[in-house]
């Protein structure tokens, strides 16, 4: 019982703490270990086997989504593990007449997995320069991000789920694209300007305070040393403009 | 849809949709700067978001357009006023004044008056620049009463008659609604308010006051006389309950009495009915004057009780006193009179004092 409470008490901290999270998650790694080779009948291999993955991530979610109502963690975790690994399982079945392009015929020997056999199409070496690229843009998004206080998981908790009000937030940023001086003095104050915002762009100031992180890495990503981002963003959806009321 | 991984951790990844959502996926060993074309994405906590409400939510507004929630609402505030007109402006009975102005005050489910119409020249003129709409009836009745008085149209010893009448025959409401009036208007003139039905003859009905309710208002004046007026007027006048106490009292003092008491107790009883009957004649006086001359014939005759009966008729209380044996007839008569008086109106009360003081003369006399 009081291995129980002290669960218990660990995961109502990791829910708000990421850090915590992340400790409970490496404790209690052999736990989903062991859940996963249940289910898929043999030890799992990190890095190799996306089931792992998936059993990590349902363990996660079992962390955000548990409560005391809901009885005991570890019986909970256990069952949105299976449930997720059966998800995933009915969803890989129809490519299990695939070939993985990591497989290789043991048979041969020298043999080299499919993914180098096969000819892609793309100048890889091309993208390899353009994900580095982008990786270095992302550090240095997530860097930017830090001087405001704030983590790409906060943007993600603040993110408005509707999308009403994901095309009010964008609007606000279209007035911001179209008035240059507000950007710069967002980067010189670290501060959005609500008021300017909502009076130009008609967005509710609530909605603009209640997405206010979001808002930040919105701003941000339109900020000069961005372009990739950007680029994702116009790839190929443009930036809706919001219906008028 | 394009998902461009942006961070990886143990357990999940962010990415960025095209849409500019950030999302937690599982990470299936991706790698940041990675773009996916399809996630898995993490179940969000349903107390955080309200997942079930917000997706109703959507569901409404995105159902809805703004010209129906428009009419939608219009159509809530005309319910509202509907109900609202229901029970404040849909009158459910009516409450007339008779001073000598004649008004018809409407009030609805909450006692509060919706409308107040003159009946008369008078009454229109009493209610002229008086505003009563959605103020309690018994604030009107003591203003529209006030104002009589300051326009003079209630003077000395003038009565007002309420006649309370319900829309829907709903007696309860008669009832309450006339007792409310009466005790507001009888602390509003500091109590000296006498009421009558004058709608019921029978003395044993007179209890029954719900219907109609006559006040008499007094003139305000501090003129001793007049109080002492007043006061005779109570003392002289009869009433149900007077009447019943009057009787209670006769009775406990006749267990008192001798035995040869028991026939005058008994024409006591018969004078106090046959007084009730009579407080609205104007022929007590000429009655009262046929009886003193009975009287003397009787005081030696205990049987006589038709004869009693007879002369009663027409007199009030004091005038079989005589015919009683002496000084505890006289007593008792006499503590009857006030009793009955108290529940009589003045003007016969007046007579009923006339007919004492002639006959306590006849006594002497006698």
């Amino acid at each position: 019982m009081n291995t129980e409470h002290i669960i218990i008490s660990q995961v109502y901290t990791a829910k708000s703490d990421q850090k915590a999270a992340d400790h409970l998650i490496r404790q209690y790694l052999p736990f989903i270990k062991s859940e996963t080779s249940r289910f898929i009948n043999r030890p799992p291999m990190e890095g190799v086997d996306d089931e792992l993955s998936i059993a990590l991530f349902a363990f996660h979610e079992a962390i955000l989504n548990y409560s005391k109502t809901k009885g005991a963690f570890l019986r909970f975790a256990a069952l949105n593990i299976r449930n997720r690994l059966i998800d995933y399982s009915r969803k890989e079945q129809r490519h299990q007449k695939v070939l993985s392009l990591d497989f290789s015929d043991q048979e041969k020997d020298d043999v080299q997995p499919l993914s180098r056999q096969l000819s892609t199409g793309k100048d890889e070496i091309e993208e390899h320069h353009i994900r580095s690229a982008t990786r270095e843009e992302l550090l240095h998004f997530a860097d930017q991000l830090s001087d405001f206080g704030l983590s790409l998981t906060d943007i993600t908790d603040n993110c408005p789920r509707q999308k009403r009000t994901l095309t009010a937030c964008h609007a606000a940023l279209n007035y911001a694209k179209t008035h240059p001086e507000l950007l710069e003095s967002f980067l010189e104050s670290k501060r959005i300007p609500v008021a300017k915002l909502a009076a130009g762009s008609g967005v509710e100031r609530k909605t603009l305070e209640r997405h206010r992180k979001y808002m930040v890495a919105l701003l941000l990503a339109y900020t000069n040393g961005f372009e990739i981002i950007r680029s994702h963003l116009c790839q190929i959806v443009p930036i809706s403009t919001p219906e008028k009321p | 849809m394009k998902y461009l991984v942006m961070e990886c951790h143990l357990s999940y990844a962010v990415v960025l949709d095209n849409e500019g959502r950030f999302l937690k996926v599982a990470n299936l060993n991706y790698e940041p700067g990675q773009t996916l074309d399809s996630v898995i994405l993490m179940k969000e906590p349903i107390g955080k978001h309200n997942r079930i409400i917000s997706r109703m939510t959507n569901q409404m507004t995105n159902r809805m357009p703004k010209l129906t929630r428009i009419i939608s609402t219009a159509a809530c505030l005309c319910l509202l006023l509907l109900v609202s007109r229901y029970y404040l402006f849909t009158s459910i009975g009516t409450v007339q004044m008779q001073i000598n102005p004649d008004v018809l005050i409407s009030v609805n489910r909450l006692n509060l008056v919706t409308d107040i119409d003159g009946l008369n020249e008078d009454g229109c003129k009493l209610i002229e620049d008086y505003h009563g709409f959605l103020k309690k009836l018994t604030i009107v009745s003591d203003e529209l009463a006030d104002r009589a008085i300051e326009m003079k149209y209630l003077k000395k010893d003038g009565n007002i008659t309420l006649t309370v009448q319900s829309n829907s025959d709903n007696e309860n409401w008669v009832t309450t609604t006339t007792e409310t009036i009466i005790i507001e208007l009888d602390t509003h003139f500091q109590h000296e308010i006498t009421i009558k039905s004058s709608k019921h003859q029978n003395n044993d009905d007179a209890k029954n006051y719900s219907d109609t309710i006559q006040i008499s208002i007094p003139s305000g004046s501090s003129d001793s006389s007049d109080s002492n007026e007043i006061d005779k007027n109570i003392n002289s006048s009869t009433s149900p309950t007077a009447s019943s106490q009057k009787n209670d009292s006769t009775k406990d003092k006749d267990q008192d009495d001798d035995d040869q008491d028991n026939d005058d107790d008994d024409d006591r009883y018969d004078d106090n009915d046959d007084d009730d009957k009579n407080n609205d004649d104007d022929d007590d006086k000429d009655d009262d004057n046929d009886d003193d001359g009975n009287d003397k014939d009787k005081d030696n005759d205990d049987d006589d009780d038709d004869s009693y009966d007879d002369n009663d008729n027409d007199s009030h209380n004091g005038s079989g006193k005589g015919r009683d044996d002496g000084g505890k007839g006289r007593d008792d008569d006499n503590d009857s009179d006030d009793d009955n008086d108290n529940d009589s109106d003045d003007s016969d009360d007046d007579k009923h004092n006339d007919n004492n003081d002639g006959n306590d003369d006849d006594r002497d006399d006698d």
